[in-house]
This record gives C-alpha cells, sequence and structure tokens, in this order.
C-alpha cells in the first residue's frame, strides 16, 4: 500500500492508495499518527478513493487516526470511500463516530 | 451434503504477506461461478479476516503453516476452511463476541462478526494448545438468477 500526504491552506490531504491490511496497517497508522503530530493540521482528510479493499485492520488504522486528530483539534474526515471499504467500516459502526465524506474534492 | 464439484488447497507459513496472496486465490476459485463483485468483496473480507487471525492470534510469536481448503460444491456453493495448528480459542462464544479482543490496539475485535455477516454461515472449532479451524459457506446467486 502506498501513502501519499498533501498539505494546503490548514488541509492535510492523507491519500492511500491499494489494500489495506493488517501486513501494512502498523506502519500506515504511524505514518499517519507522525504527519498529523508533526504538521498540526486544523483539518485532516483520510483520502481512500483509490483504495479498494480493506479488511477490519483498517478499523483500527481510521479510528486511531481520527484519535490523533482529536488529540490536537482538529477535523477529521474520511472521503472517496469504494463500496467494500464502506461495508466494512458500516459493520463496525464507524460511521457513527467518524465523519464520512461522499466525495472527495481535489 | 452436496457433490463436491472441485477443491484447490493453499498452504502457506503465517506471514503476513500471505495475507493478499490468499485473498487473491479465494477470489480466482470463486470466479469459476461468475460472482458480481460484490460477491467477491465478501469473500476477498472473509477470508482476510480468518487468515490474519491464524497469522496474529494462532501464531502470535512463532512461525507456523496455514491451510485454506476451498471447495465448490453443486448449487453454486463455496465452502472455504481455514486451520491453523496454532494456540487455539479457550473460549469461542466469547471469541464470537463483537468488540471482545485479545489483540492489543491494532485489533478491533470484528473479525468473526464480518466473516458471519458477509458469508452464509461460519463455523469456528479449536482446542488450546491444538489449533483453530473455521469453516465459512457462502451461496453465490445473484448475477445467475436475477
Ligand atoms: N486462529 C485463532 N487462534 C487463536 N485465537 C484466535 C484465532 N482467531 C481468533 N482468535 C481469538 O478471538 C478473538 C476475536 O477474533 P476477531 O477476529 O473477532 O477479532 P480480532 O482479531 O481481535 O480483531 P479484528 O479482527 O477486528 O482485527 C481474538 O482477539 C483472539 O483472541
Ligand atoms: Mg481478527
Amino acid at each position: 500500500m502506498k501513502l501519499i500526504h498533501d498539505m494546503k491552506g490548514g488541509l492535510l490531504t492523507v491519500r492511500l492508495e491499494g489494500e489495506l491490511d493488517h501486513h501494512c496497517a502498523m506502519d500506515i497508522t504511524a505514518r499517519i499518527c507522525e504527519l498529523i503530530d508533526a504538521l498540526l493540521p486544523p483539518r485532516v482528510r483520510l483520502d481512500c478513493s483509490k483504495m479498494p479493499f480493506t479488511d477490519s485492520s483498517g478499523i483500527a488504522v481510521v479510528m486511531r487516526s481520527a484519535r490523533a486528530a482529536q488529540g490536537i483539534d482538529s477535523r477529521f474526515t474520511v472521503a472517496g470511500l469504494c463500496a467494500q471499504p464502506m461495508k466494512v467500516l458500516r459493520a463496525a459502526g464507524v460511521d457513527r463516530l467518524v465523519e464520512i465524506e461522499e466525495e472527495v474534492h481535489i | 451434503m452436496r457433490n463436491e464439484l472441485n477443491r484447490v488447497v493453499m498452504r502457506f507459513p503465517s506471514k503476513s504477506i500471505n495475507e493478499g496472496l490468499a485473498r487473491s486465490g479465494a477470489a480466482a476459485f470463486a470466479s469459476q461461478l461468475d460472482p458480481t463483485l460484490d460477491e467477491l468483496g465478501d469473500i476477498r473480507t472473509a477470508v482476510s479476516e480468518a487468515v490474519t487471525n491464524a497469522i496474529v492470534h494462532g501464531y502470535k510469536d512463532e512461525i507456523g503453516e496455514v491451510i485454506m481448503t476451498m471447495k465448490l460444491f453443486e448449487g453454486d456453493e463455496i465452502e472455504i476452511v481455514i486451520s491453523d495448528k496454532g494456540c487455539g480459542i479457550p473460549d469461542i462464544d466469547q471469541a464470537r463476541q463483537p468488540l471482545y479482543t485479545t489483540g492489543g490496539a491494532e485489533r478491533s475485535g470484528m473479525g468473526f462478526t464480518i466473516m458471519e455477516s458477509f458469508m452464509d454461515s461460519l463455523k469456528i472449532k479449536s482446542a488450546e494448545g491444538k489449533g483453530t479451524t473455521v469453516t465459512m459457506r457462502k451461496r453465490l446467486n445473484t448475477r445467475r438468477y436475477r
């Protein structure tokens, strides 16, 4: 899985590209939390439009990233979810705990 | 029991790099039934959950062998059996509860709940110190009988 980030006008966009599973989850969580701690963005968007798959490992990635953003009073959203990742996050009730955006605005 | 039409077995060491391989293997096996994208997604997810459990819980502090057997039955039904000879589960009813986990901050305790809801049936057999076998079934029909 690839992680690409972009910081513009107070918005940190983190784009995940590829399949998210236990194999890469720890590394991805650590990198997102490091970016949030280093850049202190007022706004964080996790762009999942290039992520066709996640398993339950992605639940912890989203929740821990959201918590890191919350820790610096930053607004955290997940954007561009494909059908399969959406189904997994919904099954875990993540959509009730984290703000999900319908579309990615680039 | 319905007639078995096809069977493929994958055996691999419990290394996380093989999680993606197991998903792809299961998707390739299921593709003989011309599944929908949603059905493929469900199967890939359930396989990822069971294989990851074998790797992170079953063989927590060691590398062992994971065996995945995929069977096709008459009536467009697929069965996937994933087993490990790892530490086993002391209390299966408790392990199946949503949010129950022994895995710490990287796990959320949703694996079995997801397997159960994404497949038609989920059976778990386990013995402490001997290992765990997870059997999942799903009938693929949405495309064929549309
Ligand atoms: N193959 C296995 N061997 C030993 N213990 C297992 C195995 N599979 C599951 N377990 C136990 O059952 C618990 C629940 O599993 P489940 O997959 O539902 O959640 P999880 O793996 O902890 O978290 P998640 O799957 O959401 O990342 C695990 O925390 C573990 O204690
Ligand atoms: Mg699990």
